[in-house]
Parts: structure tokens; C-alpha cells; sequence
């Protein structure tokens, strides 16, 4: 082949290239992208775009709609929470104004649970979908989800307990080798959840109007038309969505460092 | 690694194309090598999936070769299947030959006498 036509053929798959390398990575996305250009000399330029399509989609699928599936978690917690605050419980009401130890630490434990479940909502749901079930990072994402969701059930002495085991599930998975580094990446996750949340907030709090803030966002949610607020409602989630976003860059940026240790190169490996 | 790893069936056809083909196995010339021998046409994405799946697993490796002009430039990366992947892939046809053993898939009894 002339040397001009690879050359124009470079510059015309040069952003296809670099869409792919956002999922695949960009050693394995040039050498798809070689594969299908030499294909492609017997096959034709529709094929050619025709694999691309479908090669993208399959290496591709997962990170969307993980994404997706994420921030559905993430909403449905955040409407959980906003029922919570409305309606915190007679059983919860009358523990707060005790100062029972007891009661002090369920109040406590359930605000550590729901500062825990802003990520584990989102994160849950994205990290079974975008690296699998037998990946450990998912596997302690599902066991602090299920240690997280009887909050909602608003019963003290439930929400205590579940704060000391996954208190007990952290300590544990930090002094567990296998563990140690799934737990790193959630740890990190959580606070990439918390401060992209927060500063996503402040941004818009300064760009759309000094009046907005995460209340109105859930007054919008509330059955009570006059608070309803369609503009706050949208700019809350738009909000939000960037802010995960970020965090799931951010969560699959630490798992690629951290927890996909690829085997040696030639020679090592296969010595 | 664990050595009881499974290989899916497209797993094990992969490997065995990449090992038939030696030095020269990478993405065009395993898809050749596959629908020649299988009849199979899969598409590249399905191939692409499960290389990086088996690379993730340790069961092959990469090594680059030169760029050449019909690739736009673009090196070839030729895959090698680990020690790891030999194993998993003897471990998986032995299995098979384990179960096809005292079997004659064309003998008549087994079918009843319909393909007689």
C-alpha cells in the first residue's frame, strides 16, 4: 500500500482510535485498530467502520452502562435519605433527645452508615457491572451494601450493629493481604465520592445561583408542589451525575493502578 | 494463578489457534487460523474480548512487532500463550478426552439407530 494512503487513512481513524483507547487502552486499541485496517484492504472501508462499531460496543458496553446503573443506585439512596430526614421515626425521635450512650452511638452509627452509603450505592452497582462479580473490590462493595441497606429500616439497635460490622469488615479486609488493596481502592473511592460530590455542589452553588444548595435538591423530591422546583430539581442531578462522573473515573483509574497487576512481558512470564 | 481455572470453549479455541500459529499469531492471522479450521467466522470484538480477558488472567502475553504501512503504521501484537495458559488448556482437553473415553460419537447405539 502507497505510503500516502496509510498516511490518510491514519488521519481519517485518528479520533476512532482514541475513542477506543478510552476503553481498551492505547497499546491494545493501536493494534485492533492495525488488525482492522489490514482487514479492511480485503474487505472494504463499510466493513472496516462496521467492526469498529461493533468492536467498540463490545469492549465498551460495560463502563455506561455500570454508569448508569450507579447513579440509579445512587438516586434511589438519595430518596431513601430525603424520606429519612423527613421522617426520621418516633423510635429514632425520642432516642436523639436521650443522652442514652446507647442512643448516642446509634445516631452516630447511622450517620457513619449513610456518610458510607452516598458511595457504596453508587459504587455497588457500578463495580459488579463494570469488572464482574469474582473481582474482590465488588465483592466487599456487596457486603458493605447489604450491611448498609437496613438503615432505612429506621431501627437503632439495627443501625448499631451494622456500624460495628462493617467497621469490623474494613479492619478486617486492611489486615487481610488478598483484601488489603480492594479495601484501599473503596476507601479512596469513598472520599473521591464525597469531595467530587461537595465540590460539584459548591461549583454550582457559585455558576447557578448563591441560593442553591443539596436542600433544594431534595425539597424538589418532596410531594409538596410549592417546593417543587424544576430548574434546582434538574441542576441538583445534573449536578450530581458529574460529580459521579468523576468518581468513577476516579474508581476505575485506582483499580487499573492498583488492583489489575498485569504478568510479566516476555521472558517473565512465559519463561 | 489457580491452577483449576476453566476456559471457556472460545477460550480454548483461541489458545489452541494462537499455539497452531506459533510466532505469528496475532489478530488477522488467528481469525484466519480459526475460520479455517472451525468454519467460524467471529467477529474481531469477540476475539479482542477474549485476549484481554486471558491476558488479565495470565493465560497469554503480548509482544510487540514492527509497524508496517498495510496496518497504517500500526505494530502488530503478537500474542504468547503463558506456562499458566498451557496448563489451563492441557488441564481443559483433558477433561474432555476424560469424558469422551469408552464413547464412539458415531457409533449407531448412541443415537438409538436413527442415523443408522
Amino acid at each position: 500500500m502507497p505510503e500516502s494512503i496509510s498516511s490518510a487513512n491514519i488521519s481519517r481513524t485518528a479520533p476512532a482510535e482514541w475513542l477506543l483507547a478510552r476503553v481498551a487502552g492505547p497499546d491494545r486499541a493501536a493494534a485492533i485498530m492495525g488488525d482492522l485496517e489490514e482487514l479492511a484492504a480485503t474487505r472494504g472501508r463499510l466493513w472496516f467502520w462496521i467492526a469498529y462499531a461493533r468492536t467498540l460496543i463490545t469492549l465498551g458496553w460495560r463502563t455506561p452502562v455500570a454508569f448508569v446503573a450507579g447513579s440509579a443506585g445512587f438516586f434511589l439512596m438519595m430518596s431513601f435519605f430525603s424520606t429519612l430526614l423527613r421522617n426520621p421515626g418516633p423510635n429514632r425521635t425520642a432516642h436523639m433527645a436521650s443522652v442514652d450512650i446507647l442512643a448516642n452511638a446509634a445516631v452516630l452509627s447511622t450517620g457513619f452508615l449513610l456518610v458510607f452509603s452516598v458511595s457504596v450505592w453508587f459504587a455497588t452497582p457500578f463495580a459488579i457491572l463494570r469488572f464482574g462479580f469474582r473481582d474482590r473490590m465488588a465483592q466487599l462493595y456487596g457486603v458493605f451494601f447489604l450491611l448498609a441497606a437496613p438503615l432505612f429500616f429506621h431501627s437503632n439497635p439495627v443501625s448499631l450493629v451494622c456500624a460495628l460490622l462493617t467497621l469490623a469488615v474494613i479492619f478486617a479486609a486492611l489486615f487481610s493481604k488478598p483484601w488489603r488493596r480492594p479495601m484501599v481502592v473503596i476507601a479512596s473511592m469513598s472520599i473521591a465520592v464525597l469531595v467530587s460530590l461537595v465540590a460539584c455542589n459548591d461549583l454550582a452553588t457559585k455558576i447557578y445561583h448563591p441560593k442553591f444548595h443539596l436542600k433544594a435538591g431534595l425539597d424538589a423530591a418532596s410531594a409538596d408542589p410549592i417546593a417543587f422546583n424544576l430548574v434546582s430539581w434538574l441542576v441538583v442531578r445534573l449536578t450530581f451525575a458529574v460529580a459521579l462522573l468523576i468518581a468513577s473515573f476516579a474508581c476505575s483509574r485506582l483499580h487499573r493502578w492498583l488492583l489489575e497487576e498485569r504478568p510479566a512481558l516476555i521472558g517473565g512470564a512465559n519463561a | 494463578m489457580n491452577p483449576e481455572r476453566t476456559l471457556g470453549e472460545f477460550e480454548q479455541i483461541v489458545l489452541l489457534a494462537v499455539l497452531r500459529l506459533g510466532d505469528a499469531a496475532y489478530g488477522v492471522t488467528i481469525l484466519d487460523e480459526i475460520a479455517a479450521k472451525t468454519g467460524r467466522n467471529p467477529a474481531p470484538g469477540a476475539l479482542y474480548t477474549t485476549l484481554h480477558r486471558m491476558e488479565d488472567k495470565g493465560l497469554v502475553t503480548f509482544r510487540d512487532g514492527n509497524p508496517t504501512p498495510e496496518r497504517g503504521g500500526r505494530a502488530k501484537r503478537f500474542v504468547v500463550v503463558t506456562r499458566e495458559g498451557r496448563t489451563a488448556l492441557a488441564s481443559a482437553q483433558s477433561a474432555y478426552q476424560s469424558l469422551l473415553q469408552g464413547l464412539d460419537l458415531l457409533d449407531a447405539k448412541l443415537f438409538g439407530g436413527a442415523y443408522a
